[in-house]
């Protein structure tokens, strides 16, 4: 009974998302597994339970790296663990320049080349939270921002 | 008027013989200057003065003049006359003296030409006589010439410049002005022949003697006629063609004169300069934008260019007439703003196909075609002023991508600066207290804050930054942009992408050309626009880049879109998007939706790629939930697997999905799909239990629904469900054809489409089969017509299936079932009199047999009991609840507690209706228990095919039957009008009896007609509402309850704790008197309680309520009132007090609802504690529910001291 417990409460909640406190990363320790009460009429029951978890919420003006997952015209989409991070074109070095005809679709200056699997580390420079997802939009328009080796 | 005179100086010059043309011209010079008025006064005065001073007149002048003399004479007299107008009388008289020394000089030169002496004379000695006055002398005669005069006089009082306004205005002893109606159009016109006719008239002997006329523009139909009297004003303007003197000669008021003369300053000239955006008012283009082009010189008219609307798809016939009457059908002229044709450049190929080489031809750079001329696709027109919108012109960027799409950068640079003008005005509008803003002009320039309040013009701002941290200052709002920065979250609140929300993530600011990439954008590109940046944004559902304008965006925290309609599809509707695929949109986007389909996959669509919606046709779907009820849209139901998940019926498809929608449900926007089979209801709503109240026009319909084998069963075959769906109020008369019998259609055939209204009376709207015409006819007027070519009335008597009063409509489903019966009732055409007689046969067998106790018979020809029992097994057949009594009775009935009100109403009032009292639920037993009313009839039926019913039906048997009867006898059709059992709430544990009693009556009947063989099959599954079972309950253990001393503490009244009613009682034992016992027998609230350790004392802390209490000494009062009342008190002296009234709401303390809210449904007789009482469960919010969610408001008995009342 407790293991399945603890094994719905991993499945149910790990990977989740909520507005309040962002990605649940992975839950650490179970404080309080609670006093089940059953729901009339169903026959389901229900536990309150305490637990404790590593959570990600991106804020604004945090600086995370990431990993380029996907190259576009009109910029990049990051993924910072389980948040994506879109970095428009706007919040991109004006150096560096789209190339459509480089394979994988690249933003390429001198010095760097953001293309897929490119590490990166960005800035967030604003965030939308959904009852079910986070979505970011970051820059790497500044100092220290950029590809990352 | 001005003419006058030198009229007058060329008669002296006529008289004289001596023509001096130099002297006119130079005349005519100086009236140019002059005002006419004076001129005339000028001319007067010299008419005057002959006769004031007649001796002296003639006689000043010494010298004959010559030619010559007399030519320089005149000029100096003429400038003398300026002089003394402008300057005064000084100057005046040295120039006379001036002249007349050089007359003197000149004198001798040209003497002795054949001159008229005396008139000379005359000139010379008035000239002469001018000089010889004093300064003093002329001064004055001109101040009294001039004094008194209205604008004459002030007008040369000093530099026109330096007159206060005020005092040009017009007085009481000016001309008044006058408006007089002319033709619209024409006004102009008008003016100018007064003109013309005033220069025509003014030498005759009835000059005109208006001083002014004029018109606007801006008023149309009028002209305004400067006059002293309306006189002349009538004489002035009679015999012009256009002029309506006889709608009146309106005087103006003298504070308006100036009104009228008022220019306006927003004038055209300045504000319209090529390339400015405005909209076109009328025709076609109403509405669209169009760019100015060029201003003609008087600025009445400005060239503008705009995107025609080609019709390219003119219609075949249209086109052929358009060749022949070549202009007579303009396409570019099409009158009808509701077809009009979209926006389309231009294309010359593609006119050419469509409207042939003689349509269009080319000139040079532009081709023409009907009349309009186009350029690089656009169309160019010169419009009048009027025609065209120039304020609030807000163009979109659309609009402007429509005008830039073809053309060079460097023009949409001006023109953007151009909108960005344009909408500027705007830009106030959209502020709002809160709005981040920046200032971009002015002395606060860069400063940036936040909107504190807006009072008209001006804003304050709470400013942000470094050293005006916190000020608050005042701007004038257009000195503001809103200010936005990447990352913000915006919502675009007007314009195409209303409703968008996004992530900023540029701001394009002042004169910066960002490197945008899409097509929005590009219109943007180097504008130096200041009043509204453009912010680019990442769009929350499509990730797309949009940019608007700054002032049309707004911080938003919220994420959606408020645009729930896309195109033709909506929210929540039903889409198909394959043959196999059906889905319900739940997200729509700006041009593409989230469809979870009916596998419960969310998939995203485009608008192209949904076949068709599906909307909902009322009464169409059909589909049972777990326990074989109807399932309506709009119902709540919860799941009864999977995740139990409630929420309201969105859609069903196929008796088999059914789309449900609840707020709290995170995915796919709260809507989810599941099996219809697997639904309950958790509201006791829709027409199963309570087939009264609304529903009451189908309650059996829903039976049948409800149990398709019933009606099945009575037709032998399962299509009859099928005859019965959908069908209900329909008019049978609807798609007959029939023949006009009477009034100015007669003869005509034609369909009845529609029909409104029973009885011969009632209206039909007939499609005539010549003419495509529908016509309203009053069925009365009408005959059916028949395949073999006779005809028969419609209705009433004589007709075969129309509707007989009430009845009508469906009475085909009950011939089906009653077989050989029915016919004689429902379906005789040959019987004649009989059935038809509706209007008088039918009652007859209520009044006239006596037979039937016939409550119904009230209403004349609807003779419902008869009509009804042979008719109404179609509950829409009813065709108005009134008139079929007999089922509204008796279908109401069944529910005494939600349809008794209607049942008494409609069929109670004339049925001794004894459900219509409530509660007693039980004669309706009795009537079904008494098998006389069934068994009798039943042999007469099976013998007489005809005649059977109410013959057969002893009067007796009805009468003791009380009348419901009649309607349960008729009803075979719907014998399983179970909603009956539903109504005894309370009583239910002995209801379940009664059914078993239905089931041979059933049989018995079934004997007779094999159609009814199931009809006791059918009774038992619909007592399925029945809040069954849980009566039972209450009669556990009974016995008299002692709650322990800690029940307070219990788990299930935790909910309810603050609710609960207690006594203290207990503290006066004399033993261990608890605090004196003060607080005895006082009631209380409990503000909390919570388990201690079990070695102490469990405690409660409460609010003693004195003025509730039902007993309180005045030791207590006056010992309690001047304490707090809240105290701690153990737990062992608080007693519930159990419930004492109908409608108390209580708690259930033990037993196995505990912790359950009830409400009393019952008046308990005081007394005995183990009293039971009928209680209806609550919910929390007190509204009826049963804890298994299936059955609402569930009664039950509870022993009366299983409960503690709450406050």
């Amino acid at each position: 009974m407790l293991n399945f417990l603890e094994s719905k409460l991993y499945s149910d909640v790990e990977g989740t998302c909520s507005g309040k406190f962002g990605y649940i990363i992975a839950v650490v320790s179970i404080l309080d597994i609670g006093k089940g009460m059953v729901i009339s009429g169903t026959g389901q029951a229900e536990f309150i339970t305490r637990y404790r978890a590593i959570v990600f919420k991106p804020f604004k003006g945090e600086v995370v790296d990431g990993v380029v997952a996907s190259v576009t015209k009109m910029g990049f989409f990051a993924d910072v663990g389980p948040l994506s991070v879109f970095v428009s074109h706007q919040l991109i070095p004006p150096d560096m320049k789209f190339e459509p005809n480089s394979n994988p679709p690249s933003f390429a200056s001198d010095q760097q080349i953001i293309e897929k699997n490119t590490k990166i580390r960005l800035k967030i420079v604003g965030t939308r939270v959904d009852a079910t997802e986070i979505f970011a939009i970051g820059t790497v328009n500044e100092e220290h921002l950029g590809v990352v080796d | 008027m001005s003419d006058i005179e030198d009229h007058d100086d060329d008669r002296h010059d006529d008289d004289g013989e001596h023509p001096s043309p130099p002297r006119r011209k130079l005349y005519d010079d100086d009236e140019d200057d002059e005002e006419g008025e004076e001129e005339e006064e000028e001319e007067d005065e010299e008419e005057d003065e002959p006769s004031t001073k007649p001796s002296t007149t003639k006689h000043r002048h010494k010298k004959p003049r010559t030619g010559l003399s007399r030519f320089l004479d005149i000029e100096a007299e003429v400038s003398s006359e300026d002089e003394e107008d402008g300057e005064g009388a000084e100057s005046d008289s040295a120039i006379d003296g001036f002249i007349s020394k050089e007359n003197d000089g000149v004198y001798g030169v040209g003497d002795d030409l054949d001159i008229d002496d005396r008139h000379h004379h005359a000139r010379v000695d008035y000239k002469r006589r001018q000089a010889e006055r004093s300064a003093e002398e002329i001064a004055r005669e001109l101040s009294d010439r001039y004094s008194g005069r209205g604008i004459g006089g002030r007008r040369f009082t000093g530099e026109l410049s330096e007159i206060p306004q005020r005092l040009l205005m017009p007085s009481v002893h000016d001309a008044s002005l006058w408006q007089v109606r002319v033709k619209p159009g024409r006004e102009r016109e008008i003016v100018f022949s007064l003109m013309r006719k005033s220069l025509d008239l003014e030498y005759t002997a009835k000059p005109m003697s208006i001083l002014s006329a004029f018109q606007r523009d801006s008023l149309p139909g009028m002209i305004y006629v400067e006059a002293k009297s309306s006189q002349q004003v009538a004489q002035a303007c009679a015999g012009l063609v256009g002029v309506y003197p006889s709608r009146g000669i309106h005087l103006v008021p003298i504070d308006e004169m100036s009104l009228l003369l008022l220019i306006k300053k927003v004038d055209a000239g300045e504000k319209i300069i090529p390339g400015t955006w405005v909209r076109l008012k009328r025709g076609k283009y109403a509405g669209d934008l169009a760019q100015v082009v060029d201003v003609t010189e008087n600025g009445d008219e400005v060239g503008v260019r705009f995107v025609p609307r080609i019709d390219l798809n003119p219609r075949e016939d249209e086109r052929g007439l358009g060749r022949k009457r070549k202009k007579g059908n303009d396409p570019t002229s099409n009158n009808n703003p509701s077809a009009r044709p979209p926006q389309r450049l231009f294309n010359y190929e593609e006119v050419l196909k469509v409207y042939g080489r003689t349509a269009v031809s080319k000139r040079g750079q532009v081709y023409v075609f009907f009349q309009d001329t186009y350029k690089d696709g656009f169309i160019e027109k010169d419009v009048k002023l009027n025609s065209i919108i120039l304020e609030d012109v807000n163009p979109t960027l659309d609009e402007i991508t429509m005008f830039n799409s073809n053309n060079p950068l460097e023009e949409s640079l001006v023109d953007l600066s151009i909108i960005a003008e344009a909408s500027r005005k705007a830009a106030l509008a959209v502020l709002q207290p809160g709005d981040h803003i920046e200032v971009f002009q002015g002395e606060q320039s860069g400063v940036h804050g936040i909107v504190q309040e807006i009072q008209g013009e001006t804003l304050t701002i709470t400013a942000l930054g470094l050293d005006l941290e916190g000020q608050k200052i005042d701007l004038p709002a257009r000195s503001v942009r809103k200010r936005f920065k990447p990352g913000d979250h915006v919502k675009v609140m007007q314009g195409k992408n209303a409703g968008e929300t996004g992530l900023v993530v540029a701001v394009s600011d002042t004169g910066s050309t960002p490197s945008t990439s899409n097509v929005n954008a590009n219109s943007e590109n180097g504008e130096k626009r200041r009043e509204n940046t453009v912010v680019t944004f990442i769009s929350d559902m499509t990730m797309q880049e949009v940019s608007v304008f700054s002032k049309d965006l707004r911080e938003a925290a919220e994420v959606g879109n408020t645009t729930n309609i896309v195109g033709e599809y909506e929210l929540h509707d039903l889409v198909q998007l394959d043959p196999q695929t059906i889905g319900v949109i739940y997200s729509t986007s700006r041009s593409s939706f989230l469809v979870l389909t009916q596998h419960s996959q969310s998939r995203l669509v485009h608008p192209h790629q949904i076949l068709q919606s599906l909307r909902p046709k009322p009464n169409s779907v059909i589909a049972t939930d777990k326990n074989s009820h109807e399932i309506r849209l709009g119902d709540t139901m919860q799941e009864t697997e999977n995740e139990h998940r409630t929420g309201r019926v969105l859609h069903i498809y196929q008796s088999h999905f059914a789309f449900l929608f609840n707020r709290d449900v995170a995915e796919h926007g709260g809507v989810f799909v599941t099996r219809a089979r697997s639904l309950v209801s958790v509201s006791p709503k829709g027409g199963v239990i309570t087939p009264g109240g609304a529903s009451s026009k189908k309650p059996t319909s829903d039976l049948t629904k409800m149990n398709p084998l019933s009606a099945g069963g009575a037709s032998g075959g399962g299509g009859f469900v099928g005859s019965t769906i959908g069908r209900g109020p329909r008019d049978r008369l609807i798609g007959a054809h029939v023949v006009v019998i009477k009034g100015p259609h007669k003869g005509y055939v034609g369909i009845v489409k529609d029909t409104n209204g029973v009885g011969l009376s009632g209206v039909a709207r007939v499609e005539l089969n010549t003419g495509n015409k529908v016509i309203s006819i009053e069925k009365g007027k009408l005959h059916r017509k028949l395949p073999d070519g006779r005809t028969e009335p419609v209705e009433g008597p004589g007709a075969t299936w129309g509707r007989n009063g009430g009845g009508g409509g469906g009475d085909n489903n009950f011939n089906l079932p009653m077989g050989g019966r029915t016919p004689g009732w429902g379906a005789s055409g040959g019987g004649g009199g009989r059935t038809p007689g509706s209007g008088g046969r039918t009652p007859s067998w209520g009044i006239g047999a006596g037979r039937t106790p016939n409550p119904y018979a009230t209403g004349g020809h609807q003779t419902p009991a008869w009509n009804v029992s042979s008719k109404t097994p179609n509950p829409y057949a009813g065709g108005g609840g009134g008139q079929t009594p007999a089922w509204s009775a008796g279908s109401k009935t069944p529910n005494p507690y939600a349809a008794s009100a209607a049942a008494a109403s409609r069929g109670g009032g004339r049925t001794p209706n004894p459900y219509a009292s409530g509660g007693g639920a039980t004669p309706g037993r009795n009537a079904w228990g008494g098998k006389d009313s069934w068994g009798s009839p039943i042999p007469a039926d099976s013998g007489s095919g005809i005649g059977g019913w109410g013959a057969e039906i002893p009067a007796s048997t009805w009468a003791a039957q009380n009348a419901p009867t009649p309607a349960f006898a008729s009803t075979p059709g719907f014998a399983p009008t179970p909603a009956i059992p539903s109504t005894p709430g309370g009583n239910l544990s002995s209801t379940n009896t009664p059914y078993s009693s239905i089931n041979p009556q059933y049989s018995q009947y079934s004997n007779n007609s094999n159609a009814y063989a199931s009809y006791g099959a059918y009774a038992a599954p619909t007592p399925g509402m029945l809040p069954t079972a849980i009566g039972r309950r209450a009669n556990e253990g009974p016995g008299e309850y002692t709650p322990p001393p800690d029940w307070l503490l219990a788990q299930h009244l935790t909910p309810h704790l603050t609710s609960l009613r207690v006594n203290i009682s207990g503290t006066k034992l004399p033993h261990q008197p608890y605090l004196d016992g003060l607080y005895e027998s006082l009631d209380a609230h409990i503000l909390a309680a919570s388990r201690v350790a079990d070695n102490y004392e469990q405690t409660a802390l409460v609010k003693v309520d004195l003025e509730k209490s039902s007993a309180v000494t005045s030791a207590q009062l006056a010992a309690l009132s001047s304490t707090p009342a809240d105290r701690s008190i153990p737990s062992k002296f608080l007693l519930p007090v159990p419930p004492s009234s109908q409608d108390d709401t209580a708690i259930v303390l033990t037993g196995p609802r505990q912790g359950d809210k009830v409400k009393l449904r019952q008046r308990p007789d005081s007394g005995s504690p183990t009293e039971l009482v009928v209680v209806e469960s609550v919910d929390a919010g007190g509204n009826a529910s049963g804890t298994n969610g299936t059955e609402g408001g569930a009664f039950w008995e509870c022993q009366k001291d299983w409960m503690c009342v709450c406050w």
